[in-house]
Parts: structure tokens; C-alpha cells; sequence
């Protein structure tokens, strides 16, 4: 008679002990009246509401898992985070090194205390960040900074607590090359721009320069004159500047014309467009006749890509923008800016827009990594800036392996705008980026700011074009034209950079 | 010294708790005898070890926390045996669960504020005996469907008073000024709510009788915008349509009052400046992370900085979050006990709703099943709210998280709850020995 299905764990012993006492099983088998049906009805309800209860515990649990694994890190890098100013002192701060083991940061320990000094500090400003007690961390300090304020080493840990001694922190080691990034910095000099160079195979970032900077070691002293100052020498230009990207965005509105198969159509560019009266030139209002894509990028005709981007219109340019991770967040190891490519559907901004103009934004480090996809056969990759956390003897504990972000266009796509681009570089707009003995591969931007204000000048392209080691973006704040500014800068680095291992 | 002890304690803590929950869940679910007892004993040891450690913090001991410990054990063997005597059985999974809540609420409370951990002890032990005297009036008055007026007045009534003398704090003016203290007279309204609901549902549902029930809710709801009091507006609903779920066997009724929330809650949104703040703060924490959403992004970073398990007891800096004995002691205890030390509280929580569930489902009186359910999800859809809330899952809305948060008020109505429920477990069994 007893329906197991009623029975409650919880009070089943009492329900032995008085055996008629069975609820709704009883009345089940004996009476099968409306009254009946509806409590059995409202037990099923209140199971589903039980199931329901227990299933968002079990979310906000996996959610609080996905938190601490994936979340927590920038979160905790905010430069709001008043623990990051904490800083225990019997802490030794782990150093910083380059990829080839050179010490970049590192504390030691003196009487009045323990002092993080810089070694090159104006030239890795931007990427390492500084770590004060009162004004907190930024870049990779911030990032990394619990490893740095830890040991992994838990036994050792517990008996220098214990004995009240210092104890040391892990160290980090970037995929950053000193030299280069040095080198980097130096031709930027005088101006404000930036320089991301990094590996299409893996993501390694090789060189990240962002001018104006500031020397993390005097931070103390100078923080109410930086935190005023105009320029905003404290951002991270590179990774948390957004700028349009004027005609390296060619390069986007390129792959879904070849991906839509429009490659071919020939237009007539007269020097100008016209688009409800509202008139958008090409660069000296030059007219470059009748041409196809390959033609148009190499000059990088501005009526071609509109007349192609009307033709295309805003949803495909919108799909093929998220494909590059337009609107989207780029995992990272550090504070990244997410690019912004609006959903705009009337003729004028969508006419803009196939230009790179109106209001796209991209960060360069972006625009690298749109440059590395091409280089890497259509694979745009994580980029990353530390590539192992060690322990003070050395070794390493941990290992940070390149990770893809997606397929943004197949090979052939990949490689078809591989030779467009070196085209450009060998007799088209972006000529001044030759470098002896090697082919490059690039597309040259120059957009308009607005106003009085000088041009953005841009370079985006990687090299050897046959076999790419390297991809690079130069941006150079009101610089001019990208072919005339950016691109002597990315010949010079990307020599630099193809000497190195 | 301290440092290293708390340090290493982490450790054994995660070990414990989580020997508890798993405890908790085996006795439930497998029955198991052995776990049964270990429940308890681990239970206690939590308590001792964590008050312990608390009173080894200052310099000099300090024994107010080493009484509060003591107290709290003493407190939980002696009320668990007269249980055991009350009601003839030996199965407390429900206040094994309860204490453990309680346990460590006390003791992140210490170490916030001992101020607030001490107020909070003397609150727990008054909650203790409000959770007998429930268990007794319960015996005496049985609600049935001719009460539905006198609760309803006693809401109207205590909502009315509570419109007329409240004070303000916080923003919401849903407090009354006893001399002596102060009393959040929502916390008691709730208790009644679910009752009163639970009467009203009753008999069949119709048009006519679903109509008198939303223009019920309607008045009380409009109290609480008066009050400014969303939480508890949103927790009064909430149940209100969980316990209107159970009872609607077409749905169309429950449709339609979440129909009516939802466009209740987009007026609310531009009607009500300090609710637009809340939901521009959750949508986008970092844009205001220097104002509307200071405190939300202060909780971010607590849990992002506690781990897996935790800094550990006083080496975390929960102190950066406003309020957070209150509202946000989920992100404390997050960052000192780590992702485990809540997951692990978010499972006995689940536990405890399980449990609650089945007290409903097995209850044959249709009043005191509904009302076991109401009683039940009061305390589930407030946990909920509130860690969501915390994690920034939803807009941030003040409540307290059940028997953890600071709160006389809360404390007792959460006691008294959980006495109601106890009654309605065995409200069975004494009725059908009666029919022998």
C-alpha cells in the first residue's frame, strides 16, 4: 500500500512508526476525487518549484567558479581596488623580466624598507605599470599582482610567517624583447603615437610603445601633475586607446568583398562620391579611372570602397566587423578597450563607414591583430604579454600558451589579401615601409579627426610576407598621412624586429 | 603569529564546512545515520574553532568572543536536545542547517564589527526563543480560510503604522522607532503575508476571487513604493506569485501578474530616479565605478581578491564595502573564505529549500502546505536576491541574506519562520494521534 514516491527521507522513521499515516498515497489508491487530483496537481507544482530553486543555486554556483577562473583577474586590476594599494611589508615583490630573462623591475630589500625599482622605466611605462602604496597598480603589475605579491611555494611561505621573514614573490616573464621595445620607443620620440609589433602564430606581443608616457619609479611625487596633465601620459595608448581607424579599416570591408565574391566589379572613381549632397573626396581629390580591388587597396581609393560598401551594405560590413572582433571584448592579459563599429543604416554613415571614418573606433593593438590574422592565414590568435610565472629558484609554474580567438576568413581569403597587401607596400600608398631583403605586407590609414586637426596617421602590416614572423601597427596622434609618417617608423621596427628570436 | 594561524586555518575550515555540507546532504538524501550525528559534531566544532581563532585576533584575548562561542554552542546542544524532546524525533537536519548559517554569520559579523557580532548574539538568542514560542503558538491557533480578514487587517494595520510613525534609514522608510531599538516591522508583515495568501488560495481559483487577491497585493505593494522599500516589494511578489503558481492549474492567472510586474517594474524604472541609478549601475559597473556603483564594484573586488578559498578570517579587507554587514556579508565571506566557503553556503541554502519543499509537498492541510511553501520561499527568493545581487547577476536591492546579515528584525523573523515550518513538519502527526 505504501507509494515510496510520498515518502520523505527526513521524517520517514516516524512515518514507520505509524504506519498510517501516508498521505497522499492512501487517498490516491482509495479516492479519486477533484479535491484529490488538485493536491496531487499542487505537489507537482511545488516539486517544479523546488527544482527551479535548486537549479539557480547550482548557476549562481558554476557562475561564482566562472568568476574566480575568468573574471576575477581584470576585475581585480581596476585601479579602484583599494587592495591593491595594501601591501604587506614583509613582502619581497617578484621581478619582472623580458623574454630573453632580463630584469626589467625588481624589489630589494633595504633597512627603511623594501624598494621596486625600474630598471628601463620610461620604455616599459606603459606595459608594466607602476605599483605604489598609495596611489595603487596599473598594466602588468596590477594584473599579475597577486603572483608577484606571492609565493607558490606554500611550506616556504608558512615558515617565513612563522619566523617573520620576507617573503618573496613569483616573478613574471613577458613575451616583450627589450631591445626592440626600446627601439620602438625611440621612434616615437617627440611624438604621440604608438607601436604594437607581436607574432600572427601565436600572439606573443613583441613590443607595445605608447608615447606619452611617465617613469613608474617617480610615480610618488609626480602623481597630481600626471593625473592632470592633458595629454594623459597614463594610458595605455596601445590597448586602451580608441582611434579611428580610417583606411587600414579597407582591410575588413576587403574580406567581405571577397568573401561576397564582388572582387572583380570594376568602378569608375572620379576623385569624388556623392551621396545625397553630401560629398566625401578622395586624398587631393585625385581620380584614379576605372578599377577593381586589387587596384583600390593598393591606391586606397576612397569612392571604390564606398560605392563597394553601399553595395555590401550595413548588415554584411556589421557581420564581417564582428568577425574582427569589432564590438566584441579580445581576452587578454591586460586592461584592452573593446573596438566599436555602429549599427548605422542610413547611406551617408554606411558610406563612411566602408572608409574606416564616421564613428568606428579601434584600439592598435586591434589593428595588429587584424594585420596577424591575414598573416596567419586567416587565425587571428590571443595576444598576451606574460608568458610564464616563476619562482625565485627559476622555475617555471606556470605556462601561458597561445590560445586562438577564431577563424576570421579562410586561407585563400587570407592569402588573396596577402598579395594585395604587398602590393601596397611595393608600389602602392604604403611604399616608404620597404625593408631591404625582406617583402612586406601592409595597408596604410590616415583619418580625419575633425576640426583643424591634423590627420591620425596609421600602418598596419607584418613581414616576411611569405613566411610572416612579425606583424605590426604604428599610429601617430595628428601625424598626417600614414604613408608619409607611419610607415618610415614600421619599416625601421620591423627590421628591428626580424633580428630577433 | 595570528597571521599564520588564521592563515593555515583557511585550510581546515574549507574542510569542515565542507565535511558539513556533505553531511547534511548524505543524511538527507541516503539517509545516512552516521552523517546524522557527524552533522552536528562538525557544527559545533565550526563554531568553537572559528571563536577561537576570533578571540586569539586581539591583543589581549578577548573572551567576549569566546562567550559568543560558547554561548552559540551551548545555545545549539541544548536547544537541539529540547527539540528532541518537544517533538519526539531526532532528525534536525533543518536546525543543524540553520546553526551552521548562523555560526558563521556571527563570527564574519565579530570580525567586522565586534560591536555588531555582539548585538548580533544577544539578537540570535531572543531569535531562539521566538523560534519555541512559534513552535507553541502554532500548537495553539490554527489558521484556517475564516482568518483571511484578520490577517489582512493585522498587514494593513502594521503597514499603516509603519507609513504614519516610520523613520527613515537608508533611503527606505520602513523602520519604527521603539525607544529601545529600532524594528523593521516588513520583516513581520512577511510572516503574515504568506498566510494570508495562503487563505486566500485556499478555495478554487476564479476571475472574481483572483481579482480580490491582485487588488490585495496591489494595496500592499503600493505601501512598500511608498516606503521605498523595493526589496521587500520584490520578495512580497515574488512569493506571492510562486504560492499563486502552486494553486493555478491553467497558468493564465500567474502570466498574468508577472505580465503586470514586469510592466510595473518598467514604470518604476522612469518614474523612480534611484531605481534608474540601480539598473545604470548593473548594466555598467566600471562606467561609475567612482559613485552609483562604488559599492557594487567594492563587492567585485572582494570576490575577485578571496580565491578559491579565501585571504582567510581579519586578512582580507572586506571593510572596503559600505554596508557590508549588512547587505553585502555574502562578498566578506567570499573574500575570506573564499569561492568554496560561499559555494558551500549557497549549497546549504539549496538544502534548506529542499528540505522546506518537502515539508510543503508532504503537508496534507492545503493552508499550511501553501503556507509552508510561502515560508520557504521567503527565505530562498531573499538569499537569492541578495547573492545575485552582490555578484552584480542582478541590480543590487537591500535585503538581508537569512540568519547571516546583521538585523534584529530579520534575525527574528527568520527564527520565527523557521518555527512555523518546524510545526507544519509535524503538525501531522500530533493531528492524526488525536483522530486515534
Amino acid at each position: 500500500m505504501r507509494d515510496t514516491r510520498y515518502e520523505i527521507r527526513g521524517i520517514s522513521q516516524s512515518f514507520e512508526a505509524i504506519p498510517d499515516l501516508l498521505p497522499i498515497a492512501n487517498c490516491r489508491v482509495i479516492l479519486v476525487t477533484p479535491v484529490i487530483i488538485e493536491v496531487i496537481h499542487m505537489k507537482n507544482r511545488v516539486n517544479i518549484i523546488k527544482y527551479v530553486y535548486l537549479s539557480l543555486f547550482a548557476l549562481i554556483c558554476l557562475y561564482l567558479l566562472y568568476f574566480n577562473l575568468f573574471e576575477s583577474r581584470v576585475i581585480s586590476s581596476n585601479s579602484y581596488n583599494r587592495r591593491l594599494r595594501e601591501s604587506s611589508e614583509n613582502i619581497i615583490r617578484g621581478s619582472i623580466l623580458d623574454r630573453k630573462g632580463e630584469v626589467l623591475a625588481k624589489s630589494t630589500k633595504y633597512k627603511s624598507g623594501v624598494r621596486r625599482k625600474y630598471i628601463y622605466p620610461r620604455y616599459f611605462s606603459h606595459v608594466i605599470g607602476y605599483s605604489s602604496k598609495t596611489y595603487g597598480s596599473s598594466g602588468l603589475e596590477a594584473f599579475y599582482n597577486k603572483e608577484l605579491m606571492n609565493s607558490s611555494d606554500t611550506i616556504e611561505t608558512l615558515k617565513s610567517k612563522i619566523n617573520d621573514y620576507f617573503i618573496n614573490g613569483d616573478n613574471i616573464k613577458l613575451t616583450l624583447d627589450r631591445s626592440l621595445q626600446t627601439y620602438a620607443v625611440d621612434q616615437l620620440r617627440g611624438r604621440k603615437g604608438v607601436v604594437v609589433v607581436l607574432r600572427p602564430e601565436t600572439g606573443e606581443i613583441l613590443a607595445m610603445a605608447s608615447k606619452p608616457d611617465f617613469d613608474p619609479s617617480g610615480i610618488q611625487n609626480n602623481w597630481e601633475s600626471l593625473i592632470k596633465d592633458k595629454k594623459s601620459p597614463l594610458l595605455n595608448r596601445s590597448a586602451e586607446g580608441l582611434y579611428p581607424p580610417g583606411s587600414i579599416f579597407k582591410l575588413v570591408v576587403t574580406s567581405s568583398i571577397l568573401k561576397n565574391g564582388l572582387q572583380d566589379v570594376e568602378i569608375e572613381c572620379t576623385g569624388e562620391v556623392n551621396i545625397d549632397g553630401y560629398i566625401i573626396k578622395d586624398s587631393d581629390g585625385k581620380a584614379h579611372g576605372k578599377l577593381a580591388l586589387a587596384e583600390a587597396l593598393k591606391h586606397s581609393c576612397n569612392s571604390y570602397f564606398i560605392k563597394q560598401g553601399l553595395r555590401l551594405g550595413n548588415n554584411n560590413m556589421l557581420s564581417e566587423a564582428a568577425r574582427f572582433r569589432f564590438n566584441k571584448n579580445i581576452q587578454t592579459d591586460m586592461r584592452i578597450s573593446t573596438s566599436v563599429f555602429p549599427n548605422k543604416i542610413n547611406d551617408k554613415n554606411v558610406a563612411e563607414q566602408s572608409i574606416g571614418q564616421g564613428e568606428i573606433l579601434m584600439t592598435p593593438l586591434h589593428a595588429a591583430l587584424m594585420a596577424a590574422a591575414v598573416a596567419n592565414k586567416g587565425v587571428m590568435m590571443q595576444p598576451y604579454a606574460v608568458s610564464s610565472i616563476t619562482n625565485g629558484e627559476g622555475q617555471t609554474i606556470k605556462e601561458f600558451k597561445p590560445k586562438q580567438i577564431g577563424q576570421v576568413m579562410d586561407g585563400k581569403t587570407a592569402g588573396i589579401m596577402k598579395d594585395m597587401m604587398v602590393e601596397v607596400v611595393k608600389s602602392g600608398t604604403g611604399t616608404k615601409a620597404k625593408v631591404s631583403k625582406v617583402t612586406v605586407a601592409g595597408k596604410t590609414g590616415t583619418a580625419e579627426v575633425g576640426g583643424d586637426q591634423k590627420s591620425h596617421a596609421w600602418f598596419v602590416g607584418f613581414a616576411p610576407a611569405d613566411n610572416p614572423k612579425v606583424a605590426i601597427a604604428v599610429l601617430i596622434e595628428n601625424g598626417g598621412s600614414g604613408g608619409s609618417t607611419a610607415a618610415p617608423i614600421a619599416s625601421r621596427v620591423l627590421k628591428k624586429a626580424l633580428s630577433i628570436k | 603569529m595570528y597571521e599564520v594561524l588564521s592563515w593555515s586555518y583557511r585550510f581546515l575550515y574549507t574542510f569542515i564546512t565542507a565535511g558539513f555540507t556533505l553531511s547534511c546532504y548524505l543524511s538527507y538524501y541516503k539517509n545516512n545515520r552516521i552523517c546524522r550525528y557527524l552533522a552536528p559534531f562538525l557544527n559545533t566544532a565550526l563554531i568553537a574553532m572559528n571563536f577561537a581563532l576570533l578571540s586569539y585576533y586581539f591583543e589581549p584575548m578577548d573572551y567576549i568572543a569566546i562567550y559568543i562561542g560558547g554561548g552559540l554552542a551551548f545555545a545549539y546542544i541544548i536547544s537541539r536536545l529540547v527539540l528532541g524532546k518537544l517533538l519526539k524525533s531526532d532528525k534536525h537536519l533543518m536546525f543543524d542547517m540553520v546553526f551552521n548559517l548562523l555560526s558563521i554569520g556571527l563570527s564574519i559579523l565579530y570580525r567586522l564589527s565586534p560591536e555588531y557580532g555582539t548585538r548580533q548574539a544577544y539578537f540570535s538568542a531572543v531569535g531562539i526563543l521566538a523560534f519555541f514560542a512559534a513552535l507553541v503558538f502554532m500548537k495553539r491557533f490554527e489558521v484556517q480560510y475564516k482568518h483571511r480578514f484578520l490577517l489582512g487587517g493585522a498587514i494593513l494595520t502594521l503597514l499603516l503604522i509603519t507609513q504614519i510613525w516610520g523613520t527613515e534609514i537608508n533611503g527606505s522608510k520602513n523602520w519604527i522607532n521603539l525607544y529601545f531599538t529600532n524594528v523593521q516591522p516588513s520583516e513581520f508583515i512577511k510572516l503574515i503575508f504568506v498566510f494570508f495568501m495562503a487563505c486566500l488560495l485556499d478555495k478554487e481559483l476564479n476571475t472574481w476571487r483572483f481579482i480580490r487577491i491582485a487588488a490585495s497585493m496591489l494595496v500592499i505593494i503600493v505601501f512598500f513604493v511608498l516606503q521605498r522599500d523595493m526589496g521587500s516589494a520584490f520578495i512580497f511578489f515574488t512569493v506571492f506569485l510562486v504560492m499563486l503558481f502552486t494553486k493555478d492549474i491553467k497558468g493564465y492567472y500567474t502570466a498574468v501578474s508577472a505580465g503586470a510586474a514586469v510592466g510595473g517594474a518598467f514604470i518604476s524604472y522612469f518614474a523612480f530616479s534611484y531605481i534608474k541609478f540601480r539598473v545604470l549601475a548593473w548594466v555598467n559597473p566600471w562606467k561609475y565605478v567612482a559613485d552609483k556603483s562604488y559599492q557594487i564594484t567594492q563587492s567585485l573586488f572582494a570576490i575577485a581578491t578571496g580565491g578559491l578559498i579565501g585571504t582567510g578570517l581579519f586578512l582580507g579587507d572586506p571593510k572596503f564595502i559600505p554596508a557590508v554587514h549588512t547587505d553585502f556579508i555574502f562578498s566578506a565571506i567570499c573574500e575570506e573564505t573564499g569561492i568554496i566557503g560561499g559555494m558551500l553556503l549557497l549549497s546549504v541554502y539549496a538544502l534548506i529549500s529542499a528540505v522546506g519543499m518537502e515539508i510543503s509537498s508532504k503537508c496534507t492541510k492545503p493552508i499550511y502546505s501553501t503556507a509552508a511553501l510561502g515560508l520557504t520561499s521567503l527565505t530562498v527568493i531573499q538569499t537569492l536576491i541578495i547573492v545575485c545581487g552582490v555578484l552584480n547577476i542582478i541590480p543590487i536591492t537591500g535585503v538581508t541574506l537569512p540568519f547571516i546579515s546583521y538585523g534584529g528584525s530579520s534575525l527574528l523573523s527568520q527564527f520565527i519562520n523557521l518555527g512555523m515550518l518546524y510545526y507544519i513538519d509535524r503538525c501531522e502527526i500530533r493531528d492524526t494521534k488525536y483522530e486515534e
